[in-house]
């Protein structure tokens, strides 16, 4: 029976007749990859947008999430790992087919769907229907990504996803390969390529203390996203908490991220955050030009808005995103 | 009275810090198995087709055509 190899990400499963791909999801059944959690999500919820998280996009407005079992890459301090790092034979999945998926969105007066959680890349057929639908229905489509995909099926997915919060997680290939069991390379492209395409992009970098916390490390980062996306892109330091494989580290120091966000402003990025610490000035945006607060948040609570046809109320400098 | 309710209240958070040593002391054994599993995947490679589209039907899962994958040895 025919071997077969699976071009959606780097990572290039081949698999004989039986096998499964290390994402655990698709398989190979008589020559014919398939695909097990099409229709089949263990996550479903409505969250804030802010949760993705999207500072720049719709703000205030809730977001359908789903997830499948499985991921291509195997962080080891995956957040999500209870899913992520599971066989779908070993979640509790529901059956809500992409068009059930959308109904459900409208009926809770959701703006988006987003695919997150896990990771959309491993669940790609049925998060490409789902966002064709989405469209159909009027609504925008999410994706919260590592985007470890191969170039062909990111150009389909270009098409569909509108907004996308994409986690940059280290800034060295030794970092992807030791902590996650992927490469660094294919990330970097797929996030110009996603940019250019005009999908609205935020990237994400969790700080995990003694593995991409120096400063030379948010420097590095920095740079890249300076030179390659720009300084209008969104940057996203969220603070590690102990999970997974790194129980044994605490969670990431608070002056850590003040310094990751001043290194980021330093190099000129002019939408640095912190994430998944409630009440730090990081939470908010401010001004590039006169520098007030344009939102206030505490967490993903907006506190004040301060934004009027997409520009500062103070000295209408544009702020770039989606605001309506 | 005192003296008993003191004594009490120090054994149950005596117990409940042994209980949080357990917890981190197994999980840390887990773990090794889990990241292999993780990582290098089931450990059997070649499953049986039959066995997969067993544990597959036994799960509620139906198998759906995937894209983006081809054939490199008939």
């Amino acid at each position: 029976m025919s071997k077969i190899k699976c071009l959606l990400c780097p990572t290039g499963c081949e698999l004989k007749n039986g096998e499964r791909g290390k994402c655990r999801v698709r398989v190979n059944i008589d020559g014919r990859l398939q695909t097990l959690v099409y229709g089949k999500p263990c996550a479903v919820h409505v969250d804030p947008i802010e949760k993705k998280p999207l500072f720049h996009y719709l703000p205030g407005t809730s977001s359908l999430s789903i997830a499948t079992a499985g991921c291509n890459l195997h962080c080891m301090y995956c957040q999500n790992w209870e899913i992520s790092q599971r066989e779908p034979e070993n979640t509790r999945n529901i059956d809500l087919l992409p068009e059930e998926v959308v109904e459900r969105a409208k009926d809770a007066d959701c703006r988006t769907v987003a695919c997150t959680y896990s990771d959309p890349v491993i669940f790609f057929e049925y998060a490409a229907e789902t966002a064709r639908l989405a469209h159909e229905r009027g609504l925008l489509n999410v994706w919260v990504t590592a985007l470890y995909i191969n170039p062909e099926p990111l150009k389909e997915a270009v098409c569909f996803v509108d907004a996308a919060n994409i986690d940059l997680k280290g800034i060295t290939d030794k970092f992807y390969k030791t902590m996650s069991k992927g490469t660094l390379q294919p990330v970097l492209d797929a996030i110009k390529t996603m940019k250019r395409s005009g999908v609205w992009v935020e990237l994400t970098n969790l700080v995990v203390p003694t593995y991409n916390d120096t400063t030379e490390d948010f420097s590095k980062l920095c740079d890249w996203i300076v030179e390659n996306v720009g300084v209008e892109v969104p940057l996203h330091f969220s603070r590690f908490w102990p999970m997974f494989q790194l129980k044994n580290l605490p969670p990431t120091p608070e002056e850590v991220l003040t310094h990751a966000r001043e290194i980021a402003m330093s190099k000129g990025i002019h939408y640095a955050y912190i994430g998944n610490m409630p009440g730090h000035k990081g939470n908010n945006t401010y001004c590039p030009v006169c520098k007030n607060i344009v939102i206030a948040r505490r967490g993903y609570m907006i506190l004040q808005y301060n934004i009027i046809e997409g520009r500062c109320k103070v000295c209408n400098h544009a702020i770039p995103g989606r605001w309506k | 009275m005192r003296d008993r309710l003191f004594i009490f209240l120090t054994c149950v958070l005596m117990l409940l810090f042994l209980a949080s040593v357990a917890e981190n002391i197994f999980s840390h054994l887990e773990s090794p198995e889990q990241y292999k599993e993780a990582v290098v995947g089931s450990g059997k490679p070649g499953r049986m087709l039959k066995e997969l589209l067993i544990g597959i039907e036994e799960a509620g899962l139906k198998p759906y055509e995937a894209k983006y994958y081809k054939v490199i040895d008939e």
